[in-house]
């Protein structure tokens, strides 16, 4: 924690030169360095508050259907330089063509990403200070739309703070948008707390909506537990857990106690809710991944390196409520990151990604 | 704060500008810095072509 008593020949030193501002100055550093001497550790952040199980865990983040080819070219490792091109058939989500280019440093961290109908979503991080980022999110499409999001992120030793926008925009005579402020705490060393505030406006005919969300993260020695409560009352927790070095496993529970998007239309208190268990193993060569879920919904994941720069991927979903199944096969080739890892020395950068 | 027209059309032509700048520019300028910032600086042909 730094101290805020500075040299004394300071512009503002008069503001700290006189009893009361002393006095003041006194109980902030003390309260800071009693802070300091509990050491708690950074909690992440609220976004990524159950990243545990939603994004190691569960192949959410990685499932897709179709044929996939993925070729990476990695040409320098600080700075960091990478071009990819991803070809893919047969999917619904994914363009034909896609190209990708990547760099990042210390302070600077850029992703360019552009499909064959012309949507550029583009990424740009900036590092102030080693604990503050801000991130640059803009999503171009070649109409006439586009979305813009700016996150700043201050990361403190035992607390994370964010102020997010969403398509600011104060032209037409007021402010306009969606704002998301948040904020973890750890209070204990394995227990954070946090709240997330919402305040949304989508025009000035209409008046700003605001909603206010709680959650928890308690970590143990090998397990993790969340819980959040959003405004509209859902409800969520997650739980992690490794069972041994190569093997983990996670719960998640989302239950919606008043449907937000049930409620409109069908007029009345709906409830409902999901359950999803999943398991990773990780293999010396390979990752596999299974989860199931209380709508009958079945998912794996197998994540194969048959060769230093080549790794297969087979994803595949079966639902057997509604009858329908997902099969997708991916070709993921690097080539030069192997080289480049090994003459690389020193320490690695901490690029804000 | 009520802007006024002018402003607001200027305001709004820079913003397609940008928005113009920012889909065409942003991926040659990682290229650019990529290409002349790495070491060993990579050949061209390996940059683009998806076979090479």
């Amino acid at each position: 924690m730094s101290s805020i008593i500075g040299d004394n020949d300071a512009p503002l030193a008069f503001l700290l030169n006189n009893p009361v501002g002393a006095l003041l100055a006194d109980t902030y550093n003390g309260f800071q360095e009693r802070r300091a001497a509990l050491g708690l550790p950074n909690p992440g952040t609220t976004e990524n508050i159950a990243r545990e199980v939603q994004r190691d865990v569960f192949l959410n983040q990685y499932t897709f259907s179709g044929l996939r080819a993925d070729l990476t070219k990695a040409f320098s490792i600080a700075p960091l330089f990478q071009v990819s091109h991803a070809f893919s058939m047969g999917s619904q989500g994914l363009p034909p063509y896609a190209f990708a280019a990547l760099f990042g440093t210390n302070k600077v961290f850029m992703q360019g990403n552009i499909d064959n109908d012309g949507q550029l979503s583009a990424r740009f991080n900036y590092r102030w200070s080693p604990a503050f980022v801000t991130k640059t999110m803009v999503q171009v499409a070649p109409g006439n739309q586009s979305m813009l999001q700016l996150d700043n992120e201050y990361v403190g030793a035992d607390f994370t703070a964010s102020l997010k926008t969403l398509n600011p925009s104060a032209i037409d005579g007021g402010l306009t948008g969606i704002f998301i402020g948040s904020y973890l705490q750890s209070v204990t060393p394995s227990l954070a707390l946090g709240l997330e505030a919402i305040w949304q406006r989508s025009a000035l005919n209409q008046g700003p909506e605001t909603a206010l969300s709680y959650c928890a993260k308690y970590k143990g020695s090998d397990w993790i537990g969340t819980a959040q409560l959003a405004a509209g009352g859902a409800f969520s927790t997650s739980y992690w857990r490794r069972l041994t070095d190569k093997v983990e496993a996670g719960v998640d529970l989302n239950l919606q106690f008043v449907g937000l998007s049930g409620a409109g239309m069908m007029g009345g208190a709906k409830k409902e809710g999901v359950a999803t268990v999943g398991a990773k193993y990780d293999f010396r060569m390979s990752t596999f991944r299974a989860q199931v879920d209380s709508t009958g919904k079945l998912g794996c994941l197998l994540e194969k390196r048959v060769a230093p720069m080549v790794q297969l991927t087979f994803a595949s979903e079966m639902h057997h409520a509604t009858q329908s199944a997902k099969i997708g096969v991916a070709v993921n080739i690097e080539s030069g990151g192997e080289e480049l890892q090994q003459e690389q020395t020193g320490p690695p950068a901490q690029i804000p990604f | 704060m009520q802007l006024s027209e002018e402003t607001k059309e200027r305001i709004g032509k820079f913003i397609d500008l940008s928005r113009v700048a920012i889909h065409y520019g942003y991926l040659p300028l990682i290229v650019y810095l990529g290409y002349t910032r790495s070491e060993p600086r990579p050949s061209l042909i390996r940059l683009f072509s998806p076979l090479a």
